[in-house]
């Protein structure tokens, strides 16, 4: 029956063993491994947040990079716009201008040409002009009347507006 | 009645001129070893994601410091492994009382009363820790010397509150069980069985809790 003997005081040295035992395999292992967890995830999110500013970071600072390197290929593309621009002008100038020199040479050459033949032709018509009157009239007319006529063609206005038309 | 004739009977020693229960004692001892041995395979290889035993016993752990610390004075905090060194003791106690072959320690008036004299022991440390020993003392004979008698009388009584509470309960529990055994054979012992699965639990978070109360008040102004 009930009835209080020895057992009350095993009884609270068993329980004094116990928490003893729980102290030294379960209290103080646990609270150490809590802890040590506890300090490990706290760091891990120390890391984390630092991880995350400095991406925050290299990301504002690829951005203005790449913000960069956008307005440096515009400024490029500008300029090589430009410059192709500038140099189609000169190259377009320069053909106009290698054109015209041409055009100008050519009707140069052909003025000349035709000056040539025009004189050529003058010369023969003349020779000509003279063989064929020597012919007609070496019968009557001695070397002093030839050279008279000749100069007189000379002198004639009609020959002379053609000469200076050749 | 069949097993009447045992309930409340002990498997008792002499030991010089006095008597121990035997079957109490082994009983307590089974406890410990079942919680030393959970103890041990929760602790032996810890990992950082916790799994199975770990996870539990992190689990109970944590609440035990939650609750325990959550409701007890800031000078008292230092008792809080002895608080839920009682409530594993007396849950695991009370739980073995349903497995067949065992016995509840706790349901011998002995192991309930050593346990209250523990919180008495604890209430008196804690105290005397917190206020000093003069203090506290003195606290016994205030608001005036008359109240000497009544607040020895308290803390007499708390600790047999505590004790025959939780040793009523589980000695009940048992008794009940036996009757309705005896009484209707099959559905009714187990649902006898399942209360007193419930009632073990709430009892050892009684006992834990009124501990804490009374360790608190203690260290208080």
């Amino acid at each position: 029956m009930v009835q209080i003997d020895m057992t009350f005081f095993a009884s609270i040295i068993n329980f004094i063993l116990l928490v003893a035992l729980l102290g030294v395999f379960l209290y103080r292992p646990m609270k150490k491994f809590l802890k040590e967890r506890e300090q490990l995830i706290s760091r891990n999110i120390s890391e984390a947040e630092a991880d995350r500013r400095e991406a925050a970071r290299l990301k504002e600072e690829y951005e203005a990079h790449v913000a960069q390197a956008r307005r440096e290929v515009q400024d490029i593309i500008e300029n090589a716009v430009r410059e192709g621009e500038r140099a189609r002008d000169e190259i377009v100038e320069g053909a106009r201008n290698e054109a015209r020199r041409i055009v100008e040479k050519a009707e140069r050459e052909a003025r000349m040409r035709e000056a040539k033949a025009w004189a050529e032709l003058r010369d023969q018509l003349i020779a000509f002009s003279i063989l064929a009157a020597s012919k007609v009239a070496s019968a009557s007319l001695d070397q002093d009347s030839q050279e008279k006529i000749i100069k007189e063609l000379l002198n004639d206005p009609v020959l002379s507006r053609m000469g200076d038309l050749l | 009645m069949r097993g009447m004739e045992h309930i409340g009977a002990h498997t008792i020693i002499h030991i010089g001129g006095s008597t121990l229960h035997l079957d109490t004692v082994i009983m307590t001892w089974v406890v410990i070893a079942l919680l030393v041995a959970v103890a041990w395979l929760a602790t032996r290889r810890m990992k950082l994601v916790p799994g199975g035993i770990q996870n539990a016993i992190e689990f109970a752990i944590e609440w035990l410091d939650g609750t325990i610390g959550a409701n007890i004075s800031p000078a008292a905090r230092p008792c809080t492994p002895v608080i839920a060194s009682l409530f594993l003791f007396i849950l695991f106690s009370n739980l073995l009382g349903v497995v067949p072959g065992f016995k509840s320690p706790t349901a011998d008036l002995n192991v309930t009363l050593a346990l209250a004299a523990v919180v008495m022991g604890l209430t008196i440390y804690a105290g005397a820790r917190s206020k000093g020993l003069k203090n506290y003392l003195l606290g016994f004979i205030k608001p005036n010397p008359l109240f000497l008698p009544l607040n020895l009388i308290e803390i007499f009584t708390r600790t047999l509150t505590l004790a025959f509470r939780l040793f009523g309960n589980m000695f009940a529990g048992d008794v009940l069980i036996i009757i309705l055994g005896n009484l209707v054979a099959y559905a009714v012992p187990t649902l006898a069985q399942a209360f007193h699965v419930f009632v073990g639990v709430l009892q050892a978070y009684l006992f834990m809790m009124l501990s804490v109360a009374y360790v608190s008040v203690a260290t208080e102004e």
